[in-house]
């Protein structure tokens, strides 16, 4: 509690007072502190959903499953309304509760292991993965399913999204027909904790309560994940960068910093970035030069700002935000980041990468986007407007300046613009690159078809 | 220093009978205005000139000469100092400045009158040769040493000279865009440059004079006063020694910042009408036909062009319910929509896009609500919306924008438009959202130029401009409590310097910290274009003075001042 009070209310302060708090009197700082804006940033908010998932997880003295789903939906619902425009939080969220279903998946499919034990070994030897454990509700339909034969099918896919554990998308196709409960339930079984192909399915009869343990495992390797995916997105990067390119890049953000030093460890190129001037040009300026983070960025990991682009020898041209169309004509590609990747393959990005990206359509040149897996949400953009953010005003026209702040109709300054799919060549995931088209199905996945709505 | 006295009374004399005709257009009168007034008032102090020149040396002596690291730290050192002192001097300055033209208006008329017969003596001679710094000064010579005198309204500009700094760093794909050549400033300047070419050299070099239509204005009245003052050599005629004569003063104001398209063609146009001047003219006969040549040009191809684009622009404005998206700042723009609203009695929206480093966009904002386009003003009805450019696509969304206006610089011959940087990017997201984009362009604007790429037709301004430096910290905090506590512990000087130490350090690290060194970092290059070029493709029409066009069509209209 003392060391809390020295803190300044934000991420390290939440995560300083969760061990001694409350669940109650957490999630109620938790929820304050997103609607302070006090903790932003897609990563941040995903660390802070987690930690606090695991909580409530670990206190809720659940039997069942079915009630603890209960409540960290209604958690995870508050927490949602309180940072509405944060798709991260949603995003954890909602893989908490994959987990959760996932463990009551495995709980209904041990109780009838004793029945028909043998019917469930042979399917995993095939491709699959040793967390499929299917219901024995499917069993019949994936009996019907050509799964094992048509082995180009999948391999295919996996290919495409790169991810080591794919398992078949085939069932997506006859879920379609089946019953919403059997799709519901071929749906959970799927999805891919990436990189955290969960141990905890070897089959061992649970006992009522240990299936908490397991959750809370789940969330610990989700948390993990959140950790390691810059890296793991960064371990592409020698696939789309190669010597004496020209790579456009824009605001800043640790995956794409990542991203950029671990292809200028092996080859040379030139980086032309662009400022994004009032919300985050200090931050690109650390970045550029390998300083420290000023003031009030420091939701940005710190660690991948030690050494600079420069340090290794890449030329990096910084310019201000009005010469993007001017120095775009002598890019190969642009590579950004996205703060959210939304069901359809658009994205929400740092304000001015719609002018950004329009420009490098007009001028021909490819926009990969950086999206780690915990960004790619299953929210549909039905109004772009939903996810536009708005920042302080006073860096577009200073407090100081009364004149322009009285007498000017509006002033806005929005942090994210929402840009289109169309605009986006590729992504590249933790998975590896996903094509714009395949995008949706990659982000379904993620998360069970229950949790798609909130 | 004093070699350079004779030729500077020019000024005095040209300055006070060149006022007149600008009293039908506002912006180069209140440029030639500020001139005389600062130099009379400089002309007073006389231990200032001697600090500056000190400084002047410092900061120059290094220019040049390739130096070693610790050399360079040094120097840093040094012209950190010599800014800091600056600021103090600035202020002082002005204060002095104002002090004395409040209080004594008369006297540096005397002076002036005095040295204006003194150059009727004895300019003929001396003004045109080159070589004259050995020489005795003319018995009839009034050595008045003007020429310092003059300086320390732009000495804070001479202070801290970046050029050897520019020389070390350059952009490699954009090395072709830097000037060859010395940059200008005082020590530059050769002995016949006028002294009103220089002061314009120094307002360009700083962008105070930055617009495009502000440049060729003040370069053609100051040109007119050049024209004024000069006396043509014996043995030589008036047509053909202008042109040199003038070609001399150009190139020096082009080191100072390249030529502009539209002052280019001003210059086409009047060094072809020096060729074209009768031979027997006399030639008090033939600066009077210059000058009123030059004064008709301005009337016609600026200030009436103007007015003839502002009300075609206005025209295309509807009475209710629009909303203008523009870009910067552009007097013809500025001028259209003050008066669609004041003239007219629009009623609509105007948002502008800002950018850095500039932020030409603020003083049109501030303007537009200074006329009163704000809730409560004189054009209420109007409203100002203002965004930066990162902001466009919000600013497009939220608004409902239905036209772009967007000022020019130049119109090229494949109907594409050279102007401020940023200009493309408004453009191309308004052309996004289906809106309209509009140039207003005079036609002396118009040039023969093509480029289909913003790199190989461009300028590059101080890179050290992108270098953010707090703007809250230069309203409030930076200067005044500074001399409120030099005020109070006028005694206790010793804490004072402390103090100040201290937080200028504190500053220096947080404000000012992050890209201040960045020359330092062997592969870090900040770039600073001031202009780009807008594909034809997101044009939709050009008015100009001759009528209104679509963007393929300029070279119809053909170009100003000749290609004939």
């Amino acid at each position: 509690m003392a060391a809390d009070l020295l803190l300044v209310p934000g991420l390290a302060s939440f995560r300083a007072s969760l061990p001694s708090w409350p669940v109650e009197k957490s999630i109620e700082h938790l929820i304050s502190l997103f609607r302070r804006r006090q903790i932003r940033g897609p990563k941040p908010c995903a660390l802070a959903t987690a930690w606090l998932l695991r909580k409530v997880v670990s206190t809720t003295r659940a039997t069942e499953p079915g009630k603890l789903i209960l409540r960290v939906q209604d958690v995870g619902k508050k927490l949602v309304e309180a940072a509405p425009r944060e798709l991260t939080v949603g995003n954890i969220v909602r893989r908490v509760l994959g987990a959760i279903r996932e463990e009551e998946e495995n709980r209904e499919a041990d109780t009838p292991l004793g029945s028909e034990p043998n019917s469930i070994p042979p399917t995993p030897a095939g491709e699959l993965p040793t967390s499929f454990l299917p219901a024995s509700a499917i069993a019949p339909a994936r009996d019907d399913s050509p799964l094992g034969r048509p082995q180009n099918r999948p391999a295919l896919l996996s290919q495409q999204t790169g991810g080591p554990e794919r398992r078949p998308a085939v069932t997506s196709m006859f879920s379609i027909m089946a019953h919403p409960t059997m799709r519901g339930s071929a749906g959970g079984s799927s999805p891919i904790r990436s990189g955290s192909s969960t141990p905890s399915t070897v089959p061992q009869p649970p006992q009522n309560t240990d299936f908490r343990a397991e959750v809370l495992e789940a969330i610990t390797e989700i948390v993990d994940e959140l950790d390691q995916a810059d890296e793991q997105v960064a371990g592409y990067a020698l696939d789309h960068i190669s010597s004496q390119e020209t790579i456009f890049t824009y605001s800043t953000s640790p995956v794409v910093q990542r991203f950029l030093l671990k292809a200028a460890s092996k080859r040379k190129f030139t980086l032309i970035q662009a400022e994004s001037y009032p919300n985050s040009h200090k931050a690109t300026h650390a970045t550029v030069i390998g300083s420290k983070i000023p003031e009030g960025y420091e939701d940005l990991d710190t660690e991948s700002f030690s050494k600079p682009l420069i340090a290794y020898g890449i030329t990096v041209l910084l310019i201000p935000d009005s010469s993007i169309f001017a120095l775009m004509s002598r890019a190969n590609k642009v590579i950004i980041s996205a703060t959210g990747v939304l069901s359809n393959g658009s994205i929400v990005a740092a304000a001015g990468t719609k002018p950004l990206v329009t420009a490098a359509r007009f001028h021909r040149v490819p926009v990969i986007v950086l999206a780690e897996t915990y960004k790619l949400s299953p929210v549909v953009p039905y109004d772009p407007f939903d996810f536009v953010d708005y920042g302080d005003v006073q860096k577009v026209v200073p407090y100081q300046d009364r004149e322009m702040q009285l007498g000017l109709q509006s002033v806005q300054n929005p942090v994210t613009d929402f840009v289109e799919s169309e605009y986006v060549d590729m992504f590249v995931t933790n998975l590896g690159g996903v094509a714009t088209g395949y995008m949706y199905r990659t982000i379904r996945d993620q998360y069970h078809d229950e949790d798609l709505e909130l | 220093m004093s070699e350079n006295a004779p030729s500077t009374n020019g000024v005095s004399a040209s300055s006070s009978d060149a006022t007149p005709s600008f009293a039908t257009m506002p912006d180069p009168a209140s440029i030639a205005e500020q001139t005389p007034d600062t130099n009379s008032g400089a002309r007073q102090e006389r231990p200032q000139p001697k600090q500056a020149s000190t400084a002047e040396n410092i900061a120059e002596a290094g220019a040049g000469v390739k130096l070693t690291g610790a050399q360079l730290k040094q120097r840093k050192q040094a012209e950190k100092a010599a800014r800091r002192a600056e600021k103090v001097t600035v202020k002082g300055e002005q204060a002095q400045i104002q002090q004395v033209q409040s209080s004594s208006s008369g006297r540096p008329d005397v002076k002036q009158r005095r040295s204006s017969q003194g150059e009727q003596l004895q300019t003929p001679q001396s003004h045109h040769k080159r070589k004259l710094s050995n020489q005795p000064p003319e018995p009839g010579a009034v050595r008045i040493p003007f020429r310092p005198g003059q300086q320390p309204p732009s000495t804070p500009q001479t202070q801290q000279p970046p050029q050897p700094k520019h020389a070390e760093k350059r952009v490699p794909l954009v090395s072709h865009l830097y000037p060859s050549g010395k940059p200008a400033s005082l020590t530059t300047a050769s002995r016949e440059i006028h002294p009103s070419v220089l002061t314009l050299a120094l307002q360009l070099r700083n962008l105070t004079i930055a617009g495009s239509t502000a440049r060729t204005l003040s370069l053609l009245l100051t040109l007119k006063r050049v024209i004024k003052a000069y006396t043509t050599p014996p043995s030589t005629a008036l047509s053909r020694h202008l042109t040199t004569h003038l070609s001399h003063q150009i190139s020096f104001l082009s080191s100072a910042r390249p030529l502009g398209i539209a002052q280019g063609n001003a210059i086409r146009w009047l060094k072809k009408l020096i060729s074209q001047l009768d031979p027997d003219l006399d030639d008090n006969d033939a600066k009077k036909f210059l000058c009123d040549a030059v004064d008709s040009f301005i009337q016609e191809k600026v200030t009436l062009a103007s007015e003839v684009i502002a009300s075609q622009a206005c025209s295309r404005i509807e009475a209710e319910g629009e909303t203008i998206l523009v870009f910067g700042k552009s007097s013809v723009v500025e001028k259209a929509l003050l008066k669609a609203a004041k003239d007219e009695g629009k009623k609509f929206r105007v948002v502008v896009v800002d950018s850095r480093p500039l932020f030409e966009g603020r003083n049109l904002a501030k303007g537009l609500l200074r006329a009163g386009m704000r809730e409560g003003g004189d054009l209420d009805g109007c409203q100002v919306v203002y965004s930066l450019i990162s902001g466009l696509a919000d600013a497009l969304e939220q608004n409902c924008v239905t036209k772009c206006f967007l000022g020019a610089s130049g119109m090229l011959g494949n109907g594409s438009l050279y102007s401020r940087c940023g200009s493309a990017m408004v453009a191309m997201m308004a052309k996004q959202y289906n809106v309209p984009v509009i140039v207003l362009g005079e036609s002396l604007k118009f040039t023969a130029k093509m480029a289909v790429d913003s790199l190989s037709l461009n300028e590059v301004g101080d890179a050290d401009a992108l270098v953010e430096r707090d703007e809250s910290q230069t309203f409030t905090s930076d200067v005044p409590p500074k001399q409120e506590d030099a005020g109070k512990k006028g005694g206790g000087g010793k804490k004072k310097g402390g103090d100040e130490e201290q937080k200028e350090e504190d500053e220096d690290a947080s404000k000012n910290g992050l890209l201040e060194s960045w020359r330092d970092h062997p592969n870090l290059y900040l770039l600073n274009l001031m202009y780009d070029i807008t594909p034809k493709d997101y044009l939709d029409m050009v008015i100009c003075e001759l009528g209104t066009l679509p963007p393929g069509a300029v070279p119809v209209i053909g170009v100003h001042g000749g290609d004939e």
